[in-house]
């Protein structure tokens, strides 16, 4: 099975649909998935949040997005790590 | 080892025999299949024309049928019509109700503890914050278990009050424990780069409630207690409708109290839904925790998703609109 991976967009109250909180991909292959968020070290680490939103849990809205889009959010994450943003 | 899996088509297939055999059952009782109007030849007398005279000296409608017996005949077979859904529904309520409490929930308890021996696990380091982080946390629960005594927990058992038919579950775990809060709020600051403090708001399920029904009251019962909840003077804040979901089924909702805006939750549960939520929680627990790997993640979803082919949808379920 060749690699899938899914974006989602964060969304909690503190953030919009334009502006996420956060990134989360789900990565799936032979192997089986993993779900990961990029943090604000600048990796990507496991996050449950996929599991707990089938779960029913409303902590937080997630979007499907683009990798286009996914790779925006990274970039403003980085930007504002590193105080250019 | 992996899972021992059960078959998925297990108990669908046992509930699905013994529907179509109930089904097959009450459609004997009902006559055929075509509408009351359609003009049907009966053992206790002959279809008619109109304006005929029958013996009994009365005159007849198109498609009546006379007598003797003609009329009590066919108003016993409308009304079975009209009973018929609910028979067939009641029949595979109790079909499936049994299967899971005599067959499936067993076997999934078994299959889970033969999981957790082969899979055993060093207990979860807690979640690591800084001081200041920990200082806003620990406050912030203490404030939310304040919420929750006086406020919620006594609104909620009055509402509970109000109706016999289904009742609150679960209740002691209605406070999330602190570590589990602080889990969370580690998260946020790491992957949403939210404070302690704004973590803390964001949090919906710090306080939560399960209001278990029967499955024959439950989408009823459901509207009445988001109205009792209004009544209350909690604001609704959100409303998720899961009964479609392959890992988890119910509808859960997040609750505001106005006096401090302290957000709660409310899940609304059948007895099969909650024991199921309850039997997959571990798998859960595991599958937010790092050091899962990414084929028992495939094992461990495979199981929540397999728990919950059993758990049969309350008559109307699907149809409760998420909010907002």
């Amino acid at each position: 099975m060749p690699t899938k991976i899914t974006y989602y967009a964060i969304v909690d109250d503190f953030s919009s649909k334009d502006e996420p909180a956060g990134v989360l991909r789900r990565i799936e292959d032979d192997e089986g998935r993993d779900d990961q968020a990029f943090g604000r070290d600048l990796k990507w680490g496991h996050s449950p949040l996929l599991y707990s939103y089938e779960r029913g849990n409303m902590d937080n809205q997630l979007y499907e997005i683009s990798e286009d889009e996914a790779n925006q959010i990274v970039e403003r994450i980085r930007r504002t790590v590193s105080g250019e943003g | 080892m992996e899972i021992d899996r059960l078959r998925d088509d297990d108990a669908p297939l046992v509930v699905a025999d013994s529907a179509a055999a109930d089904v097959a059952g009450a459609a004997d009782a009902a006559g055929p299949a075509d509408g009351p109007d359609a003009a049907e030849v009966t053992e206790a007398g002959e279809v008619t024309e109109a304006g005929e005279v029958t013996e009994a000296g009365e005159v007849t409608e198109p498609g009546e049928v006379t007598e003797p017996g003609g009329y009590d005949e066919r108003d016993e077979r409308a009304a079975a019509r009209a009973e018929y859904p609910a028979k067939v529904e009641a029949e595979y309520l109790h079909a499936a109700r049994e299967y899971w409490r005599t067959t499936a929930h067993p076997a999934f308890e078994a299959e889970w503890t033969g999981y957790v021996e082969d899979h055993p696990r060093p207990p979860k380091a807690p979640a690591s914050v800084d001081e200041a982080a920990a200082d806003t946390v620990r406050l912030g629960c203490r404030e939310i278990r304040e919420t929750e005594d006086k406020i919620v927990t006594p609104a909620m058992l009055r509402i509970e009050a109000e109706d016999p038919d289904r009742h609150l579950t679960g209740l002691e775990f209605r406070c999330k424990g602190e570590g589990r809060i602080m889990e969370k709020v580690a998260h946020d600051m790491q992957y949403k780069g939210r404070t302690a403090g704004e973590a803390l708001a964001n949090l919906k399920d710090a306080i939560r409630y399960t209001l278990q029904y029967v499955e024959e009251h439950y989408t009823e019962g459901v509207y009445a207690d988001v109205d009792r909840l209004k009544a209350a003077d909690f604001e609704l804040v959100e409303l998720r409708n899961s009964w479609e979901g392959e890992q988890y089924k119910g509808i859960n909702s997040r609750w505001r109290v106005p006096e401090n805006e302290q957000l709660f939750e409310v899940q609304f549960h059948t007895e099969i839904s909650f024991e199921a939520k309850q039997l997959t929680h571990p798998a859960y627990e595991r599958l937010r925790d790092p050091v899962t790997t990414k084929a028992e993640q495939e094992d461990l979803t495979d199981f929540q998703r397999r728990v919950n082919l059993y758990v049969p949808s309350p008559e109307g379920a699907l149809g409760i609109p998420d909010y907002p």
